[in-house]
């Protein structure tokens, strides 16, 4: 009788994984739009303090990351050259959460101190109808300076680019 | 004969009184042949035992003494009183003339000062943490403003972005450890918590954002960072040379993103 219910258990968990599996595959796949190049639009937050220097690590970092990741074309705001590239996603970055944090606090008590940067990434085309939209952190915990949290995030939110729009990508 | 030790003799005769009087300069010091006990510039008193006319041009030292029939005894007599006194005037000597010297150098110092300043405007060590083009992450270099581009001189070459490409200049402060990389990684497995007291020793540090276009309309952000207080000199230089910028200095305005102790969370 135990053994039966241990089965049944188990059972279940296995649906459960398999469950999950395939719901996050689902949500990775590349959504079929044939991408001709990325745009990324300058850093905004509006709402938010943020200073400028994180502002600009986000957006450089961004930019770099993408490359990376192999979009054959990403292009600035403001780019000219990007005017006539068809199938352009836009990627528009707005921050919504920062927390400064101290680099000190955290190289001395390793538990304080932490920076954080929480971004909502939306993926839009030319013509501005959303693609993708998704809140993206950036976080540097224990070893690094501050704008390392603008690294994490950037590595984040091109990983996640480059598997909706880079399969499809043409390569 | 003459060991007083006197390197600098000057002769010649002057008439006083209707009288010739051949005299003779020691040091700077005026002795008059023939005119016993007679006080001289300075405090030193000598006694010239002739007043015989000589012919003093062009004698050397030795020579002039034997004239002057300087004898030994004279001499050994004023040593004393003579040595140390020559030692001092020539001190002040030298001390004068290191003045004379010393202020038309320090003139020529500060105007050649001044006109390198004009000539080449000044350079701070900086580093580049990220956005040059083709330009390494944490790359060393100098920073300056030279006609119309802020340059950035690194090992492997030159950057320049032009003035008025610039749309945003931004000044900050951070503190970064003082002890350097290498052993700060080291000691962090120092045993006690060696390694985070030494991450309280800090300096400080300014940070200069600067946002520009390229030809293309392409926006890009650099981030430098410099020492102590050159930031803003940097900026200034900039603005003065035609930047644009609608942005200020965040000394006010933001709070300090790493040494500031408070973490205040902002949420939209």
């Amino acid at each position: 009788m135990r053994n039966v219910r241990r089965f049944t258990t188990f059972l279940a968990f296995c649906a459960f994984l398999f469950a999950g599996v395939v719901l996050y595959a689902g949500n990775s796949q590349p959504t079929g739009f044939k991408v001709g190049g990325i745009q990324v639009a300058t850093i905004q937050s509006d709402e938010i303090s943020v200073p400028a220097e994180f502002r600009v690590a986000l957006y450089e970092n961004l930019v770099r990351q993408l490359e990376k990741q192999g979009f054959e074309h990403v292009y600035r705001d403001g780019d000219r050259n990007s005017a006539g590239v068809p199938n352009l996603v836009i990627l528009h970055s707005t921050v919504r959460q920062f927390k400064p944090g101290s680099e000190k606090a955290r190289q001395v008590t390793t538990v304080a101190g932490a920076t954080s940067i929480r971004v909502r990434c939306q993926f839009t085309d030319r013509d501005g109808h959303a693609l993708l939209e998704q809140d993206v952190t950036g976080k540097v915990r224990f070893f690094g300076g501050n704008l390392r949290a603008t690294y994490d995030f950037a590595k984040k939110a091109s990983r996640i680019a480059s598997e909706k729009f880079l399969a499809t990508d043409g390569k | 004969m003459f060991t007083l030790g006197f390197k600098r003799i000057f002769s010649g005769t002057l008439f006083l009184r209707r009288c010739e009087r051949p005299f003779v300069i020691v040091n700077s010091r005026v002795f008059f042949a023939g005119m016993g006990a007679l006080p001289v510039i300075g405090h030193v008193w000598l006694r010239a035992t002739s007043n015989v006319p000589f012919d003093f041009n062009d004698l050397p030292s030795k020579q002039l003494a034997t004239h002057l029939q300087l004898s030994m005894r004279i001499s050994v007599l004023v040593k004393p009183f003579v040595k140390p006194d020559i030692r001092l005037e020539l001190n002040m000597i030298m001390k004068s003339k290191s003045l004379l010297r010393t202020v038309p150098l320090f003139f020529a110092v500060v105007a050649s000062s001044d006109i390198r300043a004009q000539q080449n405007p000044q350079s701070v060590k900086a580093v580049q943490i990220i956005g040059l083009p083709a330009v390494k992450e944490n790359a060393k270099g100098t920073l300056s403003v030279e006609n119309g581009n802020l340059r950035f001189v690194h090992g492997k070459g030159i950057s320049d972005i032009s003035t008025s490409s610039i749309q945003g200049i931004v000044t900050g402060t951070d503190s970064q450890k003082a002890v350097g990389k290498t052993v700060g990684t080291i000691s962090m497995a120092a045993p006690y918590g060696g390694g985070r007291f030494l991450s309280l020793f800090r300096k400080k540090i300014d940070t200069l954002t600067v946002e520009y276009r390229d030809p293309d309309g392409a926006f890009h952000g650099v981030i430098f960072r410099t020492p102590s207080g050159k930031a803003d000199a940097i900026q200034m230089e900039l603005i003065a040379q035609g930047a644009h910028t609608t942005l200020t200095s965040e000394h006010a305005e933001t709070a300090k993103p790493s040494t500031g102790s408070s973490s205040k969370e902002q949420t939209q």
